[in-house]
């Protein structure tokens, strides 16, 4: 301030009142200029200083420093006017409270409050006060409370001056106010971001400590600075949102919390059923309905939540504060809304609907079902347009994506890597190359993000309909989720890996999986998962053009019982190539087994069958007999050439036995699990089992042996190690050649021979080579007319009662009309006499021709 | 291998022409068979020739479509087994197609 020019200010003034007015002016000015030097410091202080309880005390403080005031009040109030807390300095809690409830419009300045109406109820309960200064703080329209400054010395009053800096302090006071209460809902949000992100994660991991629903409430409580949260849910999870009619307490944390755990409160007229109907949250502090526990502790702040994920409300949380502490204000709601989705999406991947992401891998076999699974569940999560996972193989360069076509899955529309826009492809490139785990949003409802893959990296890109907006809480949870994903993925890997290296090496100990034509198996292991026991067959071609069969059975089952019999099994086959004979194979068995522990004891049945003439040698060692159907229905039990188990005499000798297998007759040879129940003789199983081969005898092979096993099965499965060989002699022909005409006579050769072994007689032998020989006519000159390369498949197969024969070749034609070409329609017409059923069928790739004749 | 064939067209008792065949007939020697059949025809000046087949194990389709053609010059002799063959074939009614005597085969 300039001196000088205050004097210009009193003209009319005598020269002793000037002086003495100048004086004191000077005084006055003087102090003016303290104050304002001292109002600018404090104001820089308050916007240096970001924490609005210490920016309050340091306004009340520089307040009473300006007016040299003994009391200071400074009362904030909450946004819908009421007083919410009090920042006093000389003042007691009293005084500050009657303080906060004058009402003092743009500003009230009283010399004697004793004296001024408008405080006269101030006055009556504190008649010590004299001078009042009280300044509304108002900013952007906002009441944010006021400041009063209060003395009770004699003649002391506020002059124009220190009202005016008052007036500058309080207005500066209100953006501090302001901008420390924007920081504070700032960090607010983020406290707020941040805990639902941890109890996403949380949720998410596959050990939580603690429940989820606890964990939101726990949360909720903190976060929210308040006395009592509770959550309530459904009382019946599974009945459909509309149909609920109960919420029950389900989780409590705070004071009160062991009252109200368990409360139920009905859907229809309280404030929390509201809440859940409508979706929509709400700040209260009277509920409609009580809630032991909750409600009858007395009026208070409370707000009211959905939680909502997937359009269904899965609860409701109530959060409540002390009535000493501030309300909650209305935007405190979008706050814990948003973290109550968040608590609500996590929750129902947590809990509800199971995991999904983690069923849907937990529930695949392959990495690449999981992917698929999963894929289809992220898409579901964000009721997405589209989710594409692309697995990058780990060696490949850009260069070589642009060549060859990354393997691509696809949820919702379908696509193809070729079909996908460059700019996309190169997005999703780069995101390969980028960091992992970090999710990259491109444009509006579009985000990547790459993840480890068991065979290189992973890149998961979701597309949003409608152009929403993917938020920072969907990356969080897509990070999480694309984690949990690789980890799945990996894990799904590895038992994938080990479960095909088992099962390899199981197979490998169990034997062929492949037999020569005439056998079928069947082979069921009693110890899941495994898929061997300690039974075993065996089928090897001998090197005398002779087949040799082993059905065995070590003690016991599961893996101990398995790596016997894999040992035995090998031993077998090795010792029936070096001699084969039956008797001596089961007699360097017992040598064998008599040295391997949990070898003694094992029974088998060895047999060599001569294909052609079905002349067939065998030995028991303590099996139990093989049985034989004819083709006219007798059936025998082969059980000559039958003596004690392996590995128990291993000098003794032993006895074999031979039969001749009749044309068309089965045998079948079996481990007891086929046969053996439970307080029943074994004989009754035997004979149950003899009448289902011989009621199937004239069926095939293959749906014999699925008869068999599914008709004996017992109830809830076999409980032993099965296994069930059957062989009909003779085995079908099959013979594979080149379609040329020079092939056709040993073709009709061989199929001579064959009919012999089946004892067809000579007229229906006749007919049979005719009917073959005009369908392998045509195979050759119309089927291969354009591909000379092609073969021919002769197949033949005797039932009990007929012989069936397959005509296959890869070319095409059409059966021919017999009046466009009587050449070949005489083919055809003698197929059709001299068989009982002729059946053509033409395919782009091949024509196949049955024929089939009964035999008498 | 190729079937084996062979042909004979010695006289018969009687002094008529006749070609007898051994063997067995099937798309891949049946033009042998047709050239034959042609010559001996031909060499039989008009006269009908007993084409016999009773030394002939096998025969398809192709094999009977010669004996069609020249059924108004031929009668057949076969093994009983193959007289189904004609009758379904309908050739039994335009020529006359008698079994071999049981001995006739081998």
């Amino acid at each position: 301030m300039d001196d000088d020019k205050g004097e210009s200010a009193f003209p009319e003034l005598g020269r002793r009142q000037v002086v003495s007015r100048m004086h004191q002016q000077h005084g006055e000015l003087r102090a003016a200029r303290d104050q304002m030097e001292q109002l600018i410091q404090t104001i820089v202080e308050i916007g240096a200083d970001l924490d609005l309880d210490v920016t309050l005390h340091r306004i009340v403080d520089a307040a009473m420093d300006l007016t040299d005031a003994r009391y200071g009040v400074l009362a904030i109030r909450a946004p819908d006017g009421t007083p919410a807390a009090f920042i006093q300095a000389g003042a007691d809690d009293d005084m500050a409270r009657r303080l906060g409830a004058l009402h003092v419009g743009d500003g009230l300045r009283a010399d004697d409050l004793r004296t001024d109406p408008r405080a006269a109820e101030l006055a009556a309960h504190t008649p010590s006060l004299r001078a009042l200064l009280a300044i509304p703080i108002t900013g952007r329209a906002a009441d944010f409370g006021t400041l009063y400054l209060a003395d009770d010395r004699k003649d002391r009053d506020f002059s124009d001056s220190e009202e005016g800096a008052v007036r500058a302090l309080a207005s500066a006071a209100a953006v501090a106010i302001d901008n420390a209460r924007l920081v504070a809902r700032e960090r607010e949000t983020a406290k707020w971001t941040t805990a639902s992100r941890e109890i996403t994660t949380a949720l998410l991991s596959s050990d939580p400590q603690t429940g989820p629903l606890q964990l939101i409430v726990n949360r909720a409580l903190e976060l929210s600075d308040a006395e009592q949260a509770i959550l309530l849910v459904p009382s019946e999870p599974d009945s459909p949102a509309d149909k609920v009619d109960t919420l029950v307490v389900a989780a409590t944390a705070g004071r009160y919390a062991s009252q109200v755990i368990g409360r139920r409160v009905p859907m229809d007229g309280s404030t929390s059923g509201g809440v859940a109907r409508r979706g929509i949250p709400l700040i209260t502090d009277s509920f409609q309905y009580p809630i032991e526990g909750f409600t009858d502790v007395g009026e208070r702040s409370a707000i009211v939540l959905p939680l909502i994920a997937d359009d269904a409300v899965l609860g409701v949380i109530a959060v409540a504060r002390n009535p000493q502490q501030p309300k909650f204000s209305d935007d405190y709601l979008e706050l814990v809304s948003d973290f109550a989705r968040h608590a609500a999406i996590a929750l129902a991947l947590a809990a509800g609907r199971e995991h999904a992401l983690n069923q849907q891998l937990a529930q695949a076999d392959t990495v690449g079902e999981a992917l698929q699974n999963a894929i289809e569940e992220l898409r579901r999560l964000w009721r997405a347009r589209r989710v594409l996972a692309i697995v990058f193989p780990s060696s490949s360069s850009a260069a070589e994506t642009l060549t060859r076509a990354p393997e691509l899955v696809a949820g919702g529309e379908p696509a193809q890597w070729d079909d996908l826009p460059p700019d996309t492809r190169q997005t999703l490139i780069s995101l390969r190359d980028g960091d992992l785990l970090t999710p990259t949003v491109t444009r509006s409802g579009v985000a990547g993000i790459a993840l480890q893959h068991p065979e290189g990296v992973l890149v998961v890109w979701i597309d949003l309909a409608d152009q929403r907006v993917f938020t920072l809480e969907d990356q969080t949870l897509l990070t999480v989720l694309a984690g949990r994903l690789g980890q799945g993925l990996h894990r799904v890997h590895r038992v994938d890996q080990q479960r095909e290296t088992a099962l390899a090496l199981q197979h490998a100990i169990l034997g062929p999986d492949r037999l020569p034509s005439g056998f079928a198996v069947r082979y069921q292991a009693a110890s899941r998962p495994l898929q061997v026991g300690g039974d075993w067959y065996d089928v090897v071609d001998l090197d005398d053009g002779r087949i040799a069969m082993v059905v065995g059975d070590c003690v016991g089952h599961g893996l101990a019982a398995a790596t016997v019999m894999g040992q035995l099994r090998s031993a077998c086959r090795a010792l029936l190539l070096e001699n084969p004979s039956p008797r001596a194979a089961l007699m360097a068995l017992d040598r064998f087994a008599a040295r391997i522990p949990g070898a003694q004891c094992t029974t088998a049945v060895c047999a060599v069958l001569n294909p052609e003439t079905g002349e067939l040698v065998y030995s028991s060692a303590g099996h139990p007999p093989p049985i034989l159907v004819n083709a006219d229905g007798t059936t025998q039990l082969l059980d000559d050439g039958h003596t004690i188990p392996v590995g128990l005499r291993p000098d003794r000798a032993r006895p074999d036995a031979r039969r001749t297998l009749a044309p068309r007759a089965t045998l079948l040879l079996y481990t007891d699990g086929l046969v053996e129940r439970r307080r029943r003789p074994l004989e009754e199983g035997i004979s149950r089992v003899s009448t289902l081969v011989q009621g199937g005898r004239n069926h095939t092979l293959d749906d014999l042996a699925n008869q068999v096993m599914g008709e004996v099965a017992p109830y809830g499965g076999y409980q032993d190690d099965v296994v069930l060989l059957l062989y009909r002699h003779p085995a079908p022909l099959e013979m594979d050649f080149p379609a040329d005409a020079s092939h056709l006579a040993h073709t009709r050769s061989a199929l001579r021979s064959w009919l012999r072994e089946v004892r067809v007689n000579a007229e229906q032998t006749q007919d049979m080579l005719i009917a073959v020989g005009e369908a392998l006519a045509n195979a050759i000159e119309h089927g291969h007319r354009h591909t000379p390369q092609g073969t021919v498949r002769l197949q033949a197969t005797a039932l009990v009662d007929r012989v069936q024969l397959t005509i296959t070749d890869t070319g095409s034609w059409k059966p021919p009309q017999p009046e466009a070409n009587p050449h070949r329609g005489r083919g055809i017409t003698l197929m059709r006499a001299l068989m009982r059923d002729v059946a053509i069928h033409p395919r782009p790739d091949g024509t196949t021709v049955h024929l089939s004749s009964r035999i008498s | 291998m190729p079937p084996s064939l062979t042909f004979d067209t010695s006289r018969r008792n009687d002094g008529t022409p006749a070609l007898a065949a051994a063997g067995e007939i099937d798309l891949s020697n049946v033009d042998e068979f047709a050239q034959a059949l042609t010559t001996a025809i031909g060499a039989a000046g008009g006269a009908t020739v007993t084409v016999d087949l009773s030394a002939v194990e096998y025969l398809d389709s192709a094999a009977i479509n010669c004996l069609f053609t020249h059924a108004e010059h031929i009668h057949i002799i076969a093994k009983p087994l193959m007289m189904r063959v004609f009758a379904v074939s309908g050739l039994d009614e335009l020529t006359t197609v008698k079994p071999a005597p049981p001995t006739a085969g081998h």
